[in-house]
């Protein structure tokens, strides 16, 4: 089948993939088929208390217990055992590192007692792969905006190369760590989301762009005073996502002028804001690009993004033994070869 | 008359006639989609600091085109017109050793804004036009005043970030000609602490492996 600009092998029998998500707050499992179809995608999301963020040792411990549950059902769901997969693959990071151990050492135990090549996955690569798999893009400008990431990237000569990014804390962390001043538990956007279109004024807010940077940190230390210093939530709420999604929208053109690319893809957990779509339709049909976001099922973090990367990287021949198999905390997307893409 | 020259991210360009000379205007043109309010602000903004910086710039010695008219609540500026080939595009069909001439020349004219506190804050190669083997600067419009390190290395960081997703293998020698550039105006000493500053920045960002 043609996935863009790649093709997958033809084959007569069908094959079967399992991918592990483990990075932050989601333990996830999902089941490739070598067709080029998702056939399951379960997930575990752990939920810290009103109030707080994600604990890492606290987040682990969820996903020690969730981890066979979850994988099970993902096998249940497709209709497949264990002994039909042909590969095994987990996001080796960047993230947590207790949360990125958790799926690592499922996947390695996976992988040896079935005997089947591990393959690694780059979390923000799966982020960007299942989103221009479900939107059919071949090559586009993507925006991938999360908690932990928020950048803009373009293929180039076998890396996702970084056109723009934040320079500080991420757009995710924006909507969170006010939410979490507010007493919301993490994620907050979609509440911050609801709260918005209740709101009845704009406040100005801090607004840095520096070329195609961003910097959300002043913002959000404003937006936690006013908020302290009684300020209408809701008010905030509204301020806050206009304010930072228009940084974002003015980077994403400048980069997309720049690019001259035909297509817009937008990915990751913030790419679930209606409001934040909205405005980057119009920042593509301004550009005469096609516009294209993740569905709300994939944009969190989920299995899927790194069964379906695994399926990419499995054919172009990616794997690494297991005893070699680290978690990276740190590894940047413009790190990453991506041998499946031409260009 | 008036001829649509370039839609840009942020404005459009129209080639028109100014008291007889061909000149450009720059129209910052609404966008339907942000806030109303924050809109207007940006706009109105962003078009003073452009007028302003594009003649603080020249007083530095550094070519920038003559404003002719602004207007801060339309968001327009009308300016001389500069007939030339923007940095962009030669730097992806001159030859090498001259490529690296225009980096070391580009280098030079950032140090000179540097030298008076003027952060340009968009420098990429799309912002220098090449006219009679001379650079005029252009699009001030996110410029502003500091006599930080942090903020000069931040303005180098960004070219650096551009150089190397645009022209990926070159990217490297590119930016060193920049810093010999930079150099001459400022002296090696500067140049090091720079640099230092620059990998300071680059550990920040995220997930960059920690050296």
């Amino acid at each position: 089948m043609n996935v863009g600009s790649f093709m997958l092998p033809h084959s007569e029998k069908i094959t079967y993939g399992l991918g592990i998500e483990s990075t932050a707050h989601t333990f996830g499992a999902s089941i490739v088929a070598s067709t080029g179809t998702i056939l399951s995608d379960v997930k575990s999301v752990y939920t810290p208390l009103e109030g707080s963020g994600i604990h890492p040792r606290e987040a682990s411990r969820h996903h020690t217990e969730k981890a066979a549950g979850v994988i099970k059902e993902a096998l249940k769901s497709a209709g497949i055992e264990a002994k039909d997969l042909l590969f095994i693959a987990y996001s080796a990071g960047p993230g947590l590192g207790p949360c990125l151990r958790v799926g690592a050492t499922v996947a390695r135990a996976l992988a040896s007692y079935l005997n089947l090549p591990l393959v690694p996955v780059n979390h923000a690569v799966g982020h960007i792969e299942v989103a221009a798999f479900e939107c059919g893009f071949s090559d586009p400008l993507v925006l991938l905006v999360s908690g932990g990431h928020t950048l803009i990237s373009a293929h180039s000569k076998s890396r996702w190369r970084i056109f723009g990014e934040t320079l500080d804390i991420t757009i995710g962390q924006l909507l969170d760590q006010f939410g979490r001043a507010a007493g919301f538990g993490s994620p907050a956007g979609k509440k911050l989301e609801d709260l918005a279109k209740s709101a009845q004024r704009y406040i100005s807010l801090p607004y840095t762009v520096k070329g195609n940077d961003v910097s959300f940190s002043g913002l959000l230390t404003a937006a936690k005073a006013l908020l302290s210093s009684g300020e209408s939530l809701k008010d905030l709420a509204y301020s806050i996502q206009e304010t930072g999604f228009a940084m974002l929208c003015e980077v994403t053109e400048r980069a997309l002028a720049f690019t001259e690319k035909k297509e817009l893809l937008v990915t990751g957990g913030v790419a679930a804001n209606r409001r934040f779509c909205e405005m980057l339709n119009a920042v593509a049909s301004r550009h005469n690009a096609r516009f294209g976001a993740v569905s709300a099922k994939y944009a969190g973090d989920c299995g899927a993004q790194i069964a379906w990367t695994g399926l990419l990287a499995h054919h172009a021949g990616v794997s690494i033994p297991v005893e070699k198999s680290i978690i990276r905390q740190s590894w940047r997307l413009d790190s990453v070869d991506i041998p499946w893409r031409s260009s | 008359m008036e001829k649509l020259i370039k839609r840009g991210a942020e404005a459009d360009l129209y080639l028109i006639e100014w008291l007889n000379l061909p000149a450009v205007r720059k129209v910052r043109v609404p966008k339907p989609y942000f806030q109303p309010q924050l809109d207007q602000a940006i706009r109105s903004h962003r078009t003073l600091q452009e007028a302003l910086f594009l003649r603080k710039a020249r007083e530095c010695g550094v070519s920038t085109p003559l404003v002719y008219f602004v207007d801060i609540k339309g968001a327009e500026l009308i300016m001389q017109y500069v007939e030339g080939e923007r940095l962009k595009e030669a730097l992806s069909t001159r030859g090498g050793d001259e490529c690296l001439a225009l980096c070391k020349e580009m280098g030079r004219t950032i140090a000179l804004l540097h030298s008076h506190d003027i952060m340009h804050s968009d420098l990429t190669p799309s912002n220098f036009i090449l006219y009679r083997g001379r650079l005029v600067t252009i699009d001030f419009g996110l410029s502003f005043i500091s006599r930080k390190l942090e903020d000069r290395a931040v303005d180098l960081h960004l070219l650096k970030g551009v150089l190397n997703s645009t022209y990926t293998e070159k990217a490297d020698l590119y930016f060193t000609s920049v810093l010999e550039g930079y150099g001459s105006i400022f002296g090696e000493g500067s140049v090091n602490a720079l640099k230092e500053k620059i990998r300071e920045i680059e550990r920040r960002g995220r997930y960059a492996r920690v050296v």
